[in-house]
């Protein structure tokens, strides 16, 4: 299958600062690719580089099999969702809209289909500074449909957002991957967030591609007990000297499953209630940012 | 949802989506209303019948207002515009980045300088033009000149904007680029005549496109190259800037 986007080997410093160090990944037609990584992991750089924005030091980039950096017809069907959406200001939203749809041989059907797939009917009128951060999202998504797009490319399209209007544009990228077919590439520091939506992970840290696989593989193959108790301190003893990894954070005790499994793990809970540990809550959760990064051998 | 659209198209929508951001009130609109009073009122203290001296009476105060309004709106605004991420919106439009360069030279340096500087010229030919009518072809060459030389400011401007991509830092360093080329020009110009130099005056005079043309509308003494230095240096500044943007040019 040809590949949408086809980094290889991509090298980019700033000054003495590689942000990119030997990046290889593809996107392929279809997919939800997350992009996950800490602050300062490479993502944005990554993403730039890819759209030809940026300049790279080394390697290669094709975008629908052209160099974005040198050839600009690269970019035809593939749209960017920035982290921090700006639209001109100096018309409503509605009018940059139609100038942008007729940059793409659209027209005003083509905005008021977008505006209403983006939810922003009622607010097309305003400009884009009155508009609440989240409208502001969703216009810089129904600007993103405007190139008719294969590929759109999400730079933490959830940051600055309230945890409902974060689940809406996770729900509304999901819709558009099963009903219109669109590939994403999404990037975040918030696993959840990113796994809610994408086929295939790929994790980023210092510049590098340290792992990637499906959400399955990275996030829930050693998953991660939480339990809320009464004596975190006593519990986290009696699991460690079982050989389990343990860490407290508060009042929760998280023990790393994988490492002695369930079996063993509920029978050292159960000898701990009897001897007055008061268990009030047990989640299994998939793997934080964290032990992703540590485990960065996944590949 | 859309088909594939020429480049002119593009083009003319990019340029229309920015020149909407140059020219959003208030900014040029208080600056054309202000600068056509100032017309009417100059012809009116001081009448004239030459369309050269009036040229000049209208046109030397504008090109001061056109280099500042250059500075803020559009070396500042460009430097915003690359702060806010917009140029990399446009940027990420199936566009040559030098496509985008010159439409921002366009709609940040040309438009505003060529609206600018007709406006006065505008209110005296409403107002004295049984009288100069018959010197439109001087007010036209006149007005060129001017305009050169405000484009000259203006490609400057946005080379420091792109150069140094801060609001605050562009604006300021413009014009400070601005008073220092004013004061080399009258410098140069002066050490020429006091030093006998005609090199050097000569040099110093041809930083001004709009005084060679002034001298060669009235017969005065000038040198054809004079004509050419700041087309010359415009071209090289331009080209300086359009090949920092195709090769250099990345928002961080």
């Amino acid at each position: 299958m040809e590949a949408l986007l086809r980094v290889s080997n991509v090298t980019k410093k700033f000054g003495l600062v590689r942000a990119l160090n030997g990046v290889s990944l593809d996107v392929f037609e279809g997919e939800v690719v997350g992009l996950l990584g800490p602050n300062g992991a490479g993502k944005t750089t990554l993403i730039k580089v890819s759209l030809g924005l940026m300049r790279r030091d080394s390697g290669s980039v094709l975008l629908n099999g052209l160099d974005p950096y040198v050839d600009p017809e690269a970019r035809v069907g593939v749209s960017v969702i920035f982290e921090r959406p700006f639209l001109p200001d100096s018309l409503s939203v509605k009018d940059l809209l139609f100038h942008v749809a007729r940059m793409y041989g659209g027209g005003f059907d083509d905005v008021r289909k977008v505006i209403k797939l983006a939810g922003l009917e009622g607010h097309e009128w305003k400009t884009f500074s009155a508009l609440s951060a989240g409208l502001k999202q969703r216009a810089a998504i129904a600007h993103a449909l405007l190139a008719n797009p294969r590929f759109i490319v999400a730079d933490e399209p959830t940051s600055n957002l309230d945890p409902v209007e974060r689940l809406r544009v996770l729900e509304l990228i999901a819709r558009l991957n099963r009903d219109e077919g669109i590939t994403f590439l999404v990037s975040s520091h918030v696993i959840p967030e990113v796994t809610r939506v994408s086929s295939r992970l790929i994790v980023m840290s210092r510049g590098r591609v340290i792992a990637s696989g499906s959400p399955s593989d990275l996030i829930y193959k050693n998953p991660v007990a939480r339990i809320r108790c009464s004596d975190p301190e006593k519990l986290a003893h009696m699991l460690k000297t079982s050989g389990f990894n343990v860490r407290i954070e508060g009042y929760n005790v998280l023990v790393e499953v994988g490492k002695g499994g369930y079996e063993v793990l509920l029978e050292l809970l159960t000898t701990a209630s009897r001897d007055g540990v008061f268990l009030m809550n047990i989640d299994f959760i998939g793997a934080t940012l964290e032990e992703l990064l540590s485990a960065g051998d996944v590949t | 949802m859309s088909s594939r659209t020429g480049g002119l198209t593009r083009v003319y929508h990019i340029l229309y989506i920015d020149i909407s951001d140059v020219l959003r009130p208030p900014g040029l609109d208080v600056l054309v209303v202000l600068l056509a009073m100032l017309g009417a009122i100059l012809v009116s203290i001081q009448p004239v019948t030459s369309p050269i001296i009036a040229s000049r009476i209208a046109l030397d105060p504008t090109l001061v207002a056109t280099a500042l309004f250059l500075a803020i709106r559009s070396s500042a605004g460009l430097a915003t515009l690359i702060q806010s991420g917009i140029l990399n919106l446009y940027l990420t439009y199936p566009i040559h980045r030098v496509t985008v360069a010159v439409v921002l030279l366009v709609s940040r340096v040309v438009i505003p300088s060529a609206l600018i500087l007709a406006t006065p010229l505008v209110t005296i030919l409403i107002l004295l033009g049984s009288t100069l009518y018959r010197g439109l072809d001087v007010i036209l060459g006149m007005y060129l000149a001017f305009l050169f030389q405000a484009v000259l400011y203006g490609s400057i401007f946005l080379l420091v904007a792109v150069r140094v991509k801060s609001q605050a830092t562009s604006g300021i360093l413009s014009v400070a680029v601005y008073f220092t080329y004013i004061a080399l020009h009258l410098i140069l110009t002066g050490i020429g005549g006091a030093i006998g130099s005609d090199v050097v005056r000569r040099v110093g005079e041809a930083m001004y496109l709009p005084d060679i043309a002034y001298y060669a509308y009235s017969n005065l003494d000038y040198e054809v190259w004079q004509l050419t230095l700041v087309p010359g240096l415009s071209i090289l500044v331009i080209l300086a800037y359009l090949t920092y943007m195709s090769r250099r040019f990345e928002v961080l």
